[in-house]
């Protein structure tokens, strides 16, 4: 039994740290030409525990990543390989401003999956060129590296952004309905956009995802206020069910008893037993089993 | 947006060949400054930088060093660390001192450096050459460990030069500001800092540098702690105020602050301006600058306020000690005229104070032992060995005056606030006063009279009790 179990802590150790010797052969097979993909890739993905501890080597990856002669699939599993291994912050810290550089140039890099993934890890640090390089696209279509939404999300990561003005353009003349909808997700952080979303809530005429989001917008920036809008919202017959169950969700997680009226807790009591829509009803099950009386 | 950034560095390059360039390039470190109106955190950070290494080509001198400072201690941009760590070479009194600064960015940059050209505006690499915030901390404190070999002691004053504290500026008009604390109640700038000293520091909830505002609030919930050892805490008020009043509600406001360590109370409040914010701004000189409706670019800073209000001492950049603060609005408590005190906010009144607890103990225990006729009357007087009986009258109408004391005694007991203890105290001595009423006067039976009394003195010894140990109690929440 003794024996079993040291044998298999030691398969685990080998699992967890390869070999000297090994790692020299994986780090050989990444940078072999004469290797296929796949054999590349998986000599890669052993490598990430060691993959910071020699600089040299580390920049040797780095240029698969920069190198556009290399195969899509091989650059896109570096990457994610080299992500993994950032997590580990310690580990990863004398790496990180070469990891960085190489991010910032692949941002106009011919492989569009590639580039929004580097977009995407550069705006998470709230990146200044990124967001540069972002804005401008949004201004100047022409120069744009990624789709305005893909865009709008990226600029989201980093709510100290100049990016409010351009967002309230798009939301009001968008490209199309996703430019749209990032463009109000990310203007959910701005105070100023309030009178914007109320409208929205209000207006039945809107549509359903656009109101959705203006409720979530509300609840983040005027709590009190997206309570009433709730309560008017679930106690009008003639509303969407969507919007009802969002506003009833606000109604339960973030309400209290004291705001809860005979006639809202009839209405709620109403759409529990006669709604036709199974998210609604389970909405209203939650409201009633809170506030129950 | 009057400057473009390509325009800006453009004015940043032409300051270095002027004469009074390093004044100007310091002008232009302030928060307040129009050119960061309405840009992106990112855009500043370049914007800064560029100033910073500029300033270090001129080379710093005392005045500007606090700027160096505020970077390497509160700083988490690379490019703004980088930048402050190669200007402070430039200060000819480089020494020790200046170490532990530089170990804390050093603390603070090591998870997220980057690859630099300090030699570009916004300078951050996609190629190499580059180099890194860490390169250039560890370059300075080599250059300290040098000059300390080559030069002798040379009596650095850096640590206090550089402290942006200041002491009272030009008297100002109070600001117009409402204010709403973390418990929704209103209240005016007069009502939250006039009368007492005060300390004041600003902050966001929203703030993503943990080195400012989160760590502010963490410093504020100590000071609170050491005004509370210190006894101080009904003498000198405290409040943190927000810059994001709009996104800060009291809820907001309230758990940022507990969460934190802040004890928070009548006298120690979190605030946000309901309306005029800008003129609460410009009275204490608040170093904040906003995008839209978001804060892009802010500075640590605390003011002790003397009792009228006004800013006495202030201390801006980099981060305060506790002990210093505490020690400049004890001053401040010094200064103040000896005078009736203003009341407390409504919340705060006591609700129990000894010298009416101890009357009201008195009439309800002569309400409970009254004599209820001549004969008993005449008894009390024989049994206690009174002489001169025929002299003393019976007086029936002394027992609703002893009741209408014992309610105005119960009317004294009643717990204004939610202290729970406050509430157990007033419920013995309802307690004590029904067991009088009924059992003892209406009912006569034996006893009751006696132990109505004694209910009733020990609700209210309790609630001069809790009176009296309530601030020793609220120095320690955790019951530590």
């Amino acid at each position: 039994m003794k024996a079993k179990k040291k044998s298999k802590a030691k398969v685990k150790a080998k699992a967890k740290k390869p070999a000297a010797a090994s790692t020299s052969s994986y780090w050989a097979a990444v940078s072999s030409t004469k290797k296929t993909t796949k054999q590349r890739i998986d000599a890669l993905s052993r490598l990430p525990a060691a993959l910071c501890e020699d600089r040299t080597k580390f920049n040797e990856v780095l240029a698969i990543l920069r190198d556009t002669t290399q195969s899509s699939s091989l650059r896109r599993a570096t990457l994610q390989i080299i992500q993994s291994a950032s997590f580990s912050a310690p580990n990863f810290e004398v790496c990180r401003p070469d990891y960085l550089a190489t991010l910032r140039a692949l941002v106009t890099d011919p492989d569009l999956e590639l580039r929004q993934r580097a977009l995407g890890m550069l705006a998470r640090e709230h990146d200044g060129s990124t967001q540069r390089l972002l804005v401008d696209g949004l201004e100047e279509p022409s120069r744009a590296v990624v789709p305005p939404e893909k865009a709008l999300q990226l600029l989201g990561y980093d709510i100290h952004t100049d990016v409010y003005a351009i967002a309230r353009k798009i939301a009001a003349n968008p490209p199309n309905e996703a430019a749209r909808i990032e463009a109000l997700r990310l203007l959910g952080a701005d105070t100023a956009s309030v009178p914007m979303f109320e409208a929205m809530l209000q207006d039945k005429k809107e549509k359903v995802d656009a109101r959705r989001l203006a409720a979530s917008a509300l609840q983040a920036l005027v709590p009190d206020k997206l309570q009433g809008y709730a309560r008017d919202i679930v106690q009008d017959e003639t509303d969407d069910d969507d919007v009802k169950a969002t506003s009833l969700t606000a109604l339960t997680d973030l309400g209290h008893a004291g705001t809860v009226s005979d006639a809202l807790y009839q209405s709620v009591d109403k759409i529990r037993s006669k709604s036709k829509s199974t998210a609604l009803k389970q909405s209203a099950r939650r409201f009633i089993d809170k506030y129950r009386r | 947006m009057a400057l473009s950034e390509k325009e800006f560095e453009e004015l940043v390059d032409g300051l270095k060949a002027s004469a009074d360039g390093r004044e100007r390039l310091a002008g232009l470190l302030n928060e307040t400054h129009p050119v960061y109106a309405e840009r992106a955190a990112s855009a500043i950070v370049r914007m800064r930088g560029w100033i910073l290494l500029a300033l270090g080509e001129l080379g710093v001198s005392d005045r500007e060093l606090v700027y160096v400072l505020e970077e390497l201690d509160t700083g988490r941009e690379p490019y703004l660390v980088a930048a402050a760590a190669r200007a402070l070479r430039s200060y000819p009194n480089l020494g020790g001192s200046l170490r532990p600064h530089l170990e804390r960015a050093q603390a603070n940059i090591r998870y997220r450096d980057d690859a630099l050209r300090l030699d570009r505006y916004g300078g951050y690499a996609d190629t190499p050459p580059y180099g890194t915030a860490m390169a250039e901390l560890e370059e300075t404190l080599r250059s300290i460990d040098t000059r300390a070999e080559s030069v002798p002691a040379s009596g650095c004053c850096c640590g206090s030069a550089a402290r942006a504290s200041g002491s009272a500026g030009a008297a100002r008009a109070q600001p117009a500001t409402q204010f709403q604390d973390h418990r929704g109640s209103a209240l005016s700038f007069a009502e939250a800092f006039v009368g007492r000293p005060s300390i004041v520091v600003f902050f966001y909830t929203r703030c993503s540098n943990p080195q400012k505002c989160s760590l502010t609030m963490t410093k504020f919930g100590r000071l609170g702690e050491q005004l509370r050892a210190r006894g101080l805490d009904s003498e000198i008020r405290t409040a943190a105020i927000t810059y994001d009043p709009d996104f800060d509600d009291a809820d907001r406001l309230r758990q940022y602050a507990e969460s934190r360590g802040v004890h928070l109370d009548e006298n120690h409040r979190v605030l946000r301006p309901v309306n005029g914010f800008e003129g609460l701004g410009e009275y204490f000189d608040a170093g904040v600058s906003f995008v839209g409706s978001i804060v892009n670019r802010h500075r640590v800073e605390l003011y002790v306020l003397d009792a009228s209000g006004r800013v006495a001492r202030s201390f801006q950049r980099v981060l305060w000690d506790e002990g210093e603060v505490i020690e400049a609005a004890v001053r401040e408590i010094a200064k103040t005229p000896s005078g009736p005190k203003p009341p407390d906010p409504p919340a705060a009144r006591s609700s129990a104070s000894p010298t009416t607890a101890l009357l009201g103990t008195v009439f309800s225990v002569a309400a409970a032992f009254f004599p209820k006729c001549p004969m008993c009357w005449a008894a009390y007087l024989s049994a206690l060995g009174v002489a001169g009986l025929e002299r003393i009258g019976y007086a029936p109408w002394l027992l609703p005056l002893f009741i209408a004391l014992m309610l105005a005694n119960l009317y004294s007991l009643y717990p204004r606030d939610r202290s729970r203890r406050r509430r157990v105290a007033f419920g013995v001595a309802v307690a004590g006063a029904l067991t009088i009423w009924g059992p003892g006067i209406l009912l006569e039976i034996p006893f009751a009279p006696l132990v109505g009394a004694m209910l009733t003195a020990a609700g209210s010894f309790l609630a001069v009790r809790f009176r009296l140990t309530a601030p020793a109690m609220t120095a320690h929440p955790s019951g530590a």
